[in-house]
C-alpha cells in the first residue's frame, strides 16, 4: 500500500493545474480510459474549466480515500461520506451544480452525476408553484394568461 | 489645576474624535459592504439567469422527479409541457421506477358521474380534489398496470383506459357488432415478453357460446386470440362478481360456478389453462377473493361470520408459489391493510404513461410497500377526469 504512488497532472481549460493520485483519475471514466491510452505525465481537459475542476477533483479525492477507509468500518464511513456528499451540495449555486453535471457527464463519473442531479430535482420539488419554478430554473414562460389559467386548472391537484 | 483642566479637555476631545473616526468608518464599511452584495446577488442572478443545461442533461433530472411534480412543470412553458407529454420521458420515468423500486402502489377506486371518471387513491403526496356529483353508470376496474387504470361500464360495451395523474383517457374503439355481445368479464395487463398492452374481453356470443377478444394497441382495434392459441378451458365460466387480477404476465379469473380451480390466460401466447386450489384452501367455506401481492397471486375467503363486516380482514392467506404450489401466510405478515378486492378497485403507481402507448419496455410489479411508514394515511386525492 505505501508504495509510490503514480501522480497524474489535469489541466483545465484555463490551465488550472491539479496534481492527483491516479486512483483519484479511475473514479472517472472518460478520464481512466485516457490514462491508459496515453501514459502522458499531463493530460489537458478542455472542457472543464479550473473552477469546476477542482470541484471534481475534491468530490473524487474524497470518495476515493473513504472507499480505501471503507475495509474495516463500511457502514460508518458510508454515512460520513453521505454527510460529506450533502455538505458538498449545500454550498453550491445553482450555476456551478448544472456546470458540474456538465462536468460528470463528460468525464463520465456516474455517482457525481446522480449526486448533481438529485439536487437539482430535490431543488425543482421544493418550489412551491410554477412561478417559483421559473424563477429557480430561469425559464421564461411563452403562455398567454388564458392559456396558462388553463393548464393550471387542469393540473391544479398536483399545486399545494 | 488649570493646565489638569486643558489636558482633560484634551483628552475627551481625543477620545471623541477617535470614537467618531470608528462610527464614520463603520459606517463606510457598511455601506462598502451592502454595495458588494448587491453586486455579487446581481452577478449570481446574471449567472442563473441563463442556466444552460443541454436537453439531454435536462431529462437527466427529469426522470428523478415524483410524477407530481413532473405535472406542476406543465405549467412552466408550452415546451415543458410537452417535454413532459412525450412518451420518451415517460418511458425513461418508468424504467427509472422500476429499477431503482421508487414506486409506491397504491389503492385506487373509480366511480362514474356524468361525463367523468371519479378517480380516488392514498398517496403520501397529494391533495383532495372535492368530487362533486354522485356515481351514476356502475363501472368496474378491470385492472390497473403501469399507472394505466382500465375500465369498463357494466351497462354498456364502453372501455375506457386512463392514466390518472396525466389526466389523459382513451375511450377504446368498440368491439364489431357490440349489441349482440354480452359481456362477462374485462381484463387488462401487459405481456411481459413484448411489452405489449393488453386488454381481453369475455362475451357470450351467438348460440350462448364463451368467446374472448383481444384490443390490440398495435392496431387499435379489437381481434380474437391467436390461433395457435387454443380454445376456452371447456365448462370456464369467469365470475361476473369478482375482478380478474393480473400478476407476472397473466390474467387469473375466479370462476363463476366452481371454486376448485381458477382460469388463467397467458397473456403472451394467449392460451388459457386452469389452476387447482387445494381442499385444504376451504374454498366452500364463504366469499373468495384473489388479489395480487409482490408479484404472487393471492387467494383468501371471508368466512360468512365475517360477511357483513368489510372492516374484518381474514386470518390467513394462501399465495400461489412456484410450481403451482400454495402457501399458508398469516395474513398479518402481508403488512398491508386493504387489498382491492372490490369491483371499482386496483393497485395503482404514479407514473406518465400514456393510454395511447401500445407498449412499455418495463413494468411494474405487483405491490410493494413504500419505504416510509405505510401506517400514515394522508387525506385521499380525489380526481375527477372528463371523458369524450
Amino acid at each position: 500500500m505505501e508504495n509510490e504512488k503514480k501522480m497524474i497532472t489535469l489541466k483545465s481549460s484555463d490551465d488550472v493545474t491539479f496534481e492527483v493520485e491516479e486512483a483519484v483519475v479511475l473514479e472517472s471514466q472518460f478520464l481512466s480510459h485516457l490514462v491508459q491510452d496515453c501514459p502522458a505525465p499531463e493530460h489537458k481537459i478542455k472542457e472543464v474549466t479550473g473552477k469546476i475542476l477542482s470541484k471534481v477533483v475534491e468530490y473524487c479525492e474524497k470518495h476515493v480515500v473513504v472507499v480505501v477507509d471503507g475495509g474495516d468500518s463500511s457502514s460508518s464511513s458510508g454515512d460520513d461520506l453521505k454527510k460529506w456528499d450533502d455538505k458538498f451540495i449545500k454550498e453550491m449555486d445553482l450555476s456551478t451544480v448544472y456546470d458540474l453535471i456538465a462536468a460528470a457527464n463528460y468525464l463520465n463519473i456516474q455517482a457525481l452525476l446522480d449526486l448533481m442531479c438529485q439536487r437539482v430535482a430535490d431543488v425543482i420539488t421544493a418550489c412551491k408553484d410554477h412561478k417559483e419554478i421559473r424563477e429557480t430554473l430561469g425559464i421564461v414562460s411563452d403562455y398567454t394568461a388564458e392559456e396558462e389559467a388553463e393548464v393550471l386548472k387542469e393540473n391544479e391537484w398536483a399545486f399545494d | 489645576m488649570a493646565l489638569s483642566m486643558v489636558k482633560l479637555v484634551e483628552v475627551k476631545r481625543k477620545k471623541w474624535q477617535s470614537k467618531i473616526k470608528g462610527q464614520v468608518l463603520a459606517i463606510l464599511g457598511r455601506v462598502l459592504l451592502a454595495c458588494r452584495k448587491k453586486q455579487e446577488r446581481n452577478q449570481k442572478k446574471q449567472e442563473n439567469a441563463n442556466p444552460s443545461l443541454p436537453d439531454d442533461l435536462v431529462e437527466e433530472i427529469l426522470h428523478r422527479l415524483p410524477v407530481k411534480t413532473l405535472v406542476r412543470l406543465k405549467s412552466v412553458s408550452k415546451e415543458w409541457k410537452s417535454m413532459m407529454e412525450s412518451s420518451y420521458l415517460a418511458e425513461r420515468h418508468l424504467r427509472c421506477l422500476v429499477l431503482e423500486k421508487k414506486y409506491e402502489e397504491m389503492k385506487i377506486t373509480v366511480q362514474k358521474s356524468k361525463n367523468s371518471l371519479c378517480v380516488k387513491f392514498f398517496s403520501k403526496c397529494g391533495r383532495v380534489v372535492s368530487c362533486e356529483g354522485s356515481s351514476e353508470g356502475r363501472v368496474r376496474v378491470a385492472g390497473s398496470c403501469n399507472g394505466l387504470v382500465c375500465v369498463h361500464e357494466l351497462d354498456s360495451v364502453n372501455v375506457y383506459l386512463c392514466n390518472p395523474m396525466t389526466g389523459v383517457t382513451r375511450t377504446l374503439t368498440p368491439p364489431p357488432d357490440h349489441a349482440n355481445y354480452n359481456k362477462v368479464s374485462v381484463g387488462f395487463g401487459i405481456d411481459v415478453v413484448t411489452g405489449t398492452y393488453k386488454v381481453v374481453l369475455f362475451y357470450y356470443g351467438f348460440f350462448r357460446l364463451l368467446e374472448t377478444l383481444v384490443f390490440d394497441f398495435g392496431t387499435s382495434k379489437w381481434r380474437p386470440r391467436h390461433k395457435t392459441a387454443g380454445p376456452i378451458p371447456l365448462s370456464c365460466v369467469p365470475s361476473r362478481d369478482r375482478n380478474p387480477v393480473f400478476v407476472n404476465g397473466s390474467l387469473f379469473w375466479l370462476l363463476e360456478n366452481d371454486s376448485s380451480e381458477i382460469l388463467v390466460l397467458d397473456l403472451h401466447t394467449e392460451m388459457f389453462r386452469t389452476l387447482s386450489t387445494s381442499n385444504d384452501m376451504g374454498v366452500l367455506l364463504g366469499d373468495i377473493y384473489i388479489f395480487s401481492f409482490e408479484n404472487r397471486l393471492c387467494f383468501f375467503h371471508f368466512r360468512q361470520i365475517f360477511r357483513f363486516m368489510p372492516a374484518a380482514s381474514p386470518d390467513y392467506v394462501w399465495v400461489l408459489v412456484e410450481d403451482e404450489r400454495w402457501e399458508r401466510i398469516t395474513y398479518r405478515r402481508l403488512g398491508i391493510r386493504n387489498p382491492p378486492i372490490s369491483l371499482d378497485s386496483a393497485w395503482f403507481s404514479q407514473t406518465l404513461v400514456s393510454p395511447y402507448q401500445s407498449s412499455s419496455s418495463t413494468c411494474i410489479i405487483g405491490y410493494r410497500q413504500s419505504d416510509g411508514d405505510t401506517r400514515v394515511m394522508d387525506a385521499p386525492i380525489e380526481l375527477m377526469i372528463p371523458l369524450f
